[in-house]
């Protein structure tokens, strides 16, 4: 079983150690390596090991905006829970990408659901993301999801592609971008994520294998288990 | 919004009528005024004709009275050639009047016993017969036993004719309702303000000085109210004579009072020592008891305002402004009251209105003011950064450590009790502020896992600051640093130089880097808030780093009032 490493970004002790006692009683034996840090620049700083796969994040941290941290980091691979007392926040955080928004107070059911989200065992929330970050050197560049025609992995990474033909390589994977994505977005095989409103048409080969036809030309393959969905989309 | 529309109908209407009452034309100069006058004193008949030898007789402005108040009063009188002539004549007196030798009318009946005449303006036709062009003689035979020594001012006539003596009359009439009306529209709106807005007693001054000079504009026309007689003339010479002391009064304790004088009781006798003087006849004025009366209390303005001047100087240079215009317009426009009159009156009433409502704009102001410093004060003690974080530690207290859990619930309770006492006071003491902080610094001591203290020194705490000023220096420091894990000690200290008070908050500086700081956040804004209710326009705050510690200060000028 792969150990899930957390990075708790949150500037008050007493909170960071029940955020921590929460996640560990979650993750269970899944639990790896847990570190809490206080501040932004210490948070970007262990981010940028790679070595963290989920980020529990606070807002305010001694005064500086946790936006900061979710700008540069959600064009990183590991995903972010925001933990805040501004839940009024929420909607700017989901357009950011975050997979969950737990409300102080908190009990540790709360906790546990957004940890089971992280792990594709409970459903995703509803709001999804209407941005994607992307590093380009030490900028952090947000393109508009509106932008982006298609998805596809590439190992460990994933390859967007933007309606003006720039493809820009993110640091998730396809399988943690797809939850992130809105219903306008369709994943239709491992690793290809479209969108939908670009599709022309359904092209069939030999073998039962299938492909959709996009306006810009590019073919995306259909996984077989996947094939009545997207027919549906056609009828 | 209503007193401010009321103010522009006020100032429109003070454009519109203004205007005609300062340029109205007065009465042209009383011919006696020009005339040279002499006396006797006695009673021959013979004394009313035209060839009658005066060289013993004397000038007017020498009167003397008479033994038995009988005398004779005789006026060299240019005719020029008049169609219809007119005599006026204005007497203290009982008199009869004769023109070279011919009765022409008279007021009263001079020798009878108790016979007084009323103040009255008479006006005799004269028949153009009599009134050649050249010289002829008027004489008056007076019964003036009242009269004093000296007072040359109890008779006045002239001539003019019928049809340009309707014509001033009409000017005089036009001028009278116009400033009637005026005193009228600042009565209503004086009253109006007082009955739907603030309930100022110098409102009620400002309406009992306009009645009074409504009354004057519409009885005093020299004796007649416009064209006819309004009320029985011993009716309205009582309703003058009420109006004039109500106006002389309350003008004089309006300036007292809008000039934030003391000693009520001594400038009430010197204000009631110029009344007197000024009716009393004397014998070296020669002007009428009400004219010397009004340029008395004119002076005494400017008595008032010169003692005011070292505290309130341009109000102080207001009122003596405008009671030197005052005294400029009855001397310029000679006797003529009136303009003096409705002057005084659209001065003092403006001025009061005024500041009566912008008191009112102001003090609403100051509640709103008020009620959003009490609101941002609450606001941000359930700031969901602060509210939020403190319930998340109370439940990781309560399911890891009870006792702790205890602790933590007393000391946000304590904070809160102490919040709530003070949330409704615009300034609370400093031992009521510190009792607030050092509830602050021990829950947050618990959240942080801290050991915060407050030191002070050189502290009154019985002085009042505003409720939340050092709080919210001390929420700024711990938000703005990092004392988790720390043991910290924070400084208020106070110290005075002349008589200005200062006071410091010392806060190290701790944490690596740590990019926002206290300076321009709602914490600082409230406090710059604050302290502007606290003492207005007498504070300043500055907060900056020295050294390895965040020091906030905030001055108080001229110290604690």
């Amino acid at each position: 079983m792969s150990r899930i490493n957390v990075l708790i970004v949150e500037d008050e002790p007493v909170v960071a150690r029940r955020v921590e006692r929460h996640c560990r009683a979650a993750l269970g034996e899944a639990a790896g390596r847990i570190e809490r840090v206080d501040g932004v620049e210490a948070a970007v700083g262990q981010l940028q090991t790679g070595a963290f796969g989920l980020v529990m994040l606070d807002l305010n941290l001694h005064g500086e905006d946790g936006f900061d941290v979710l700008d540069r980091m959600t064009s990183h691979s590991a995903h972010t829970i925001i933990v805040s007392a501004y839940a009024d926040q929420a909607a700017r955080a989901f357009d950011h990408g975050v997979l969950d928004f737990v409300t102080k107070p908190f009990e540790a059911e709360r906790i546990a659901l957004a940890i089971e989200r992280y792990r594709g065992k409970a459903a995703a929330r509803p709001e999804k993301a209407r941005y994607l970050s992307f590093r380009s050197g030490r900028r952090v560049e947000r393109v508009s999801l509106d932008e982006v025609i298609l998805v596809r992995g590439a190992d460990k990474y994933a390859e967007v592609v933007l309606g003006d033909g720039r493809v820009k390589l993110h640091d998730k994977s396809i399988g943690k971008i797809a939850p992130l994505m809105p219903d306008s977005f369709m994943r239709v095989h491992k690793s290809w994520i479209v969108r939908l409103d670009c599709v022309e048409g359904l092209e069939s080969f030999p073998g039962n294998r299938h492909a959709l036809v996009l306006k810009t030309g590019e073919r995306a393959p259909v996984s077989r288990s996947l094939i009545s969905q997207v027919r549906a989309l056609f009828q | 919004m209503q007193n401010i529309v009321m103010l522009r109908l006020l100032l429109v209407l003070l454009l519109v009528l203004g205007p005609p009452i300062l340029l109205a034309p007065g009465g042209a100069a009383a011919q006696s005024d020009e005339t040279p006058v002499v006396w006797r004193a006695g009673d021959d008949p013979g004394w009313s004709q035209p060839d009658l030898d005066t060289g013993d007789w004397q000038a007017l402005a020498h009167f003397a009275g008479a033994q038995d108040g009988r005398f004779w009063i005789r006026a060299r009188l240019d005719a020029p050639g008049l169609e219809r002539p007119v005599l006026s004549i204005r007497s203290n007196a009982a008199y009869e009047v004769f023109l070279d030798g011919q009765r022409l009318g008279g007021s009263g009946r001079p020798g009878v016993p108790g016979n007084r005449a009323l103040p009255e303006l008479v006006r005799v036709g004269v028949p153009a017969s009599l009134l050649d062009p050249g010289r002829h003689v008027l004489a008056f035979r007076m019964d003036g036993a009242s009269l004093v020594d000296g007072d040359s001012a109890f008779l006045r006539f002239r001539l003019d004719d019928a049809a340009e003596l309707a014509r001033a009359d009409r000017r005089r009439d036009a001028m009278d309702g116009a400033a009637a009306l005026l005193a009228g529209f600042l009565l209503l709106t004086a009253a109006g303000i007082w009955i739907w807005g603030t309930r100022r007693v110098e409102l009620v001054m400002v309406v009992g000085l306009c009645a009074g000079a409504i009354l004057i504009f519409l009885l005093d026309t020299d004796g007649r109210a416009f064209a006819t007689p309004l009320l029985p003339r011993f009716a309205a010479a009582i309703l003058l004579t009420l109006a004039s002391a109500a106006i002389y009064a309350l003008t004089a304790a309006i300036i007292h009072r809008r000039l934030g004088l003391g000693r009520p009781r001594f400038w009430a006798v010197l204000a009631g020592m110029c009344l007197v003087v000024a009716l009393l006849p004397l014998p070296f004025v020669g002007m009428e008891g009400d004219q010397r009366a009004f340029i008395l209390l004119a002076l005494l303005a400017v008595g008032m305002s010169l003692s005011a001047w070292p505290r309130r100087r341009l109000q102080a240079a207001v009122y003596a402004g405008a009671a030197l215009v005052c005294l400029v317009a009855i001397l310029l426009f000679s006797g003529q009251l009136r303009i003096f009159l409705a002057l005084l009156v659209v001065l003092i009433s403006v001025s009061m209105i005024v500041d009566v409502v912008m008191g009112e704009i102001n003090m609403r102001r100051a509640e709103l003011r008020a009620s959003r410093l009490q609101a941002a004060l609450v606001k941000r003690n359930i700031q969901p950064h602060f509210i939020m974080n403190s319930l998340t530690v109370a439940m990781e207290l309560q399911e890891t450590d009870a006792a702790a859990a205890r602790d933590f619930i007393r000391a946000l309770s304590e904070e809160f009790r102490a919040l709530a006492s003070m949330i409704d006071k615009p300034r609370v003491t400093l031992r009521e502020e510190l009792d607030l902080c050092r509830s602050h610094l021990a829950m947050m001591a618990l959240r942080l896992e801290a050991q915060l203290t407050l030191e002070t020194s050189g502290l009154d705490e019985a002085a009042e600051c505003p409720p939340g000023l050092f709080h919210t220096l001390i929420e700024n420091a711990i938000s703005h640093n990092r004392y988790q894990g720390q043991s910290v000690t924070l400084t208020l200290s106070a110290s005075r130089e002349r008589t200005d008070l200062t006071y410091s908050l010392r806060a190290p500086l701790l944490g690596p880097r740590v990019t926002a700081r206290p300076g321009s956040g709602s914490g600082t804004r409230y406090i710059e808030a604050r302290l502007e209710e606290f003492a207005p326009g007498r504070w300043t705050f500055s907060s900056a780093p020295e050294g390895d510690v965040w020091v906030s200060r905030v001055r108080i000028v001229g110290g604690l009032a």
